[in-house]
């Protein structure tokens, strides 16, 4: 009876029940009816934005970088539609919602049984966890292990944000503050293994670096130009009919097209962000009331740290090593494009490991970039198969959507343990309870290390 | 005249629009008008010298004539009143 009801809402497709779904839970945490209907609503927009500007990409993007790729012999066949339109394939199911309250209801827990001080109210990037969901549930049709696998990556994110809090802090200079965001955060194990490689190695020392000034002259200007989703659309798009030869006019449109998809995508997916935020704030305020006495990091998105100069100038530099590791890089089907004027985000959290030292940044990034690409390329079948299910087309037949956001191990890892027949599920669990007093662990360890090192001085 | 607010974050979306909804909060309360932009680090240079005041959710070394004011206080809702001071005090 239940599943029927829930097969007929499901069924109404996503624009319907997501808002329906969204509203719910805005009531649940305590909105006013009508803010409640306008955040679910708001969230309904954001998904028909993005939905109406992916005909864009299906129809004008995809055929021309067809063509391009066959002409240069590459095997690119998966488009980068960006992490906004990732976005929306991760709310446009109903596992999204679902783990919106199951995410805070775990968070709540762990905070009150002092297993975590970070509170993830950054409910806008749940959708990377609702990614590995769905790719779970494609892969298992187990509903319920789907979820688990969200669960693990959302714990992994709580956890690694609590490790590294302190270190985010001082670097970054927000007090309270954590990032338990499903990417920059998934990123921080590998540039903390390398860390403690670099500590053997002379050249990498840290030394007092003064130079944290902002980029001047030429490097200012690039930045301005490869940083901005208007011009670097132009950019790509002229290229893109260059070497597919069209026309004049072919040229001019595809420029002009794929200049609009870079930007129309990120204002539609800011609806999707908007409808969340009063939910946000609501959890926040429950946090923030409930648990007065306790020392809490507040979560949030990786965006707080990109202003690092450090952090600027290496993701600038990094976007021409995805290009070459595009097209170099064995094994990789991923297209560069949606996320490449986001590059910074991709280095932020080997500035925060490395304090700040530039030549470990750099080392650091140019290791990740390849993990990343094979990554996205894995997941795009499953990301393709999980856009369609959503509503979403963002290609043509033949081709693939992904976006090097997925290109992270907290969406690979999950998904890849949920496939072990028949202990899959459990040894999920056991991930996530290594995790959970596995972190807690290494944080005990820390804060010991930290008040011996204080008496020593 | 109204007063040009402009608020930037990593990517123009998530972070800037939690920084917009208090904003738009605290303007209100002080009968401040104002037009607010959304946008990127990247593009912060295009308004400078033509916006009141940019609100950036991350630190940043700046040598922008606009003044710059940095508003993570309204994602992790410690020291909001000084934060929120300094923005009127500009804007008035």
């Amino acid at each position: 009876m239940l599943v029927d009801i829930i097969q007929y809402i499901v069924d109404l497709g996503s624009y319907v029940f997501v808002p329906i779904l969204m509203f719910i839970i805005g009531l649940i945490f305590g909105l006013s009816f009508l803010k409640a209907l306008k955040a679910g609503v708001t969230v309904g927009i954001g998904l028909i934005g993005v939905s109406i500007v992916s005909t864009l990409t299906a129809e004008s993007l995809s055929p021309v970088i067809q063509i391009m790729v066959e002409r240069l012999n590459l095997n690119l066949t998966a488009i980068d539609v960006g992490g906004g339109p990732a976005a929306a394939v991760g709310f446009g199911s109903s596992l999204g919602a679902i783990l919106i309250v199951v995410i805070l209801i775990l968070n709540v827990a762990m905070v009150f049984f002092k297993l975590t001080n970070t509170v993830n109210v950054d409910i806008y990037n749940f959708w990377y966890f609702a990614i590995t969901a769905g790719f779970v549930n494609l892969l298992t049709g187990s509903f319920v292990v789907a979820i688990l696998a969200g669960v693990t990556h959302a714990v992994l994110g709580l956890k690694i944000a609590d490790i590294t809090a302190k270190k985010t802090q001082k670097i970054i200079g927000i007090e309270a503050i954590s990032i338990p965001h499903g990417f920059a955060a998934m990123s921080a194990p590998l540039f903390m293994v390398l860390d403690k490689i670099y500590d053997f190695i002379p050249l990498f020392d840290h030394k007092d670096e003064n130079e944290v000034k902002n980029e001047k002259g030429m490097a200012k200007v690039i930045g301005m130009i490869f940083g901005d989703p208007l011009f670097l659309g132009l950019i790509l798009g002229a290229v893109f009919g260059l070497i597919a030869q069209y026309d004049v006019p072919g040229i001019l449109e595809v420029t002009m097209k794929t200049a609009g998809i870079m930007v129309l995508f990120p204002n539609m997916v800011k609806l999707i962000v908007n409808g969340l935020i009063p939910i946000s704030n609501q959890a926040k305020k429950f946090f923030a009331t409930k648990f007065k006495d306790r020392e809490l990091y507040i979560g949030l998105d990786s965006a707080v740290t990109i202003g690092h100069p450090v952090t600027i100038s290496v993701g600038m530099l990094m976007i021409p090593v995805f290009m070459i590791f595009a097209a170099i890089l064995p094994g990789n089907t991923t297209l560069p494009l949606g996320e490449v004027p986001f590059a910074a985000f991709y280095v932020c959290f080997a500035t925060i490991i490395h304090r700040a030292n530039r030549l470990r940044t750099i080392v650091s990034s140019v290791i990740f970039i390849p993990i990343v690409l094979w990554i996205s390329s894995w997941a795009a079948p499953l990301f393709t198969q999980l856009a369609d299910n959503a509503g979403l087309s963002f290609v043509q037949e033949g081709q693939q959507a992904t976006t090097m956001a997925l290109g992270n191990f907290g969406i690979w890892f999950p998904t890849m343990i949920a496939q072990i027949p028949t202990v899959g599920p459990i040894l999920l669990v056991a991930v996530i309870l290594v995790v959970i007093f596995g972190g807690k662990m290494i944080e005990n360890k820390r804060s010991t290390e930290e008040t011996n090192g204080a008496e020593k001085v | 005249m109204d007063k040009t607010v402009v608020i930037a974050c990593g990517a123009g979306l998530a972070t800037s629009s939690m920084v917009r909804d208090r904003i738009e909060d605290v303007l209100s309360e002080n009968n401040i008008r104002a037009n607010i932009i959304q946008t990127t680090l990247n593009e912060l240079e295009g308004y400078d010298g033509k916006a009141d005041i940019f609100i950036t959710t991350m630190k940043i070394n700046s040598d922008y004539t606009t003044p710059v004011v940095h508003g993570s206080a309204f994602l992790t809702g410690i020291n909001e009143e000084a934060i929120i001071e300094q923005i009127v005090g500009i804007l008035k």
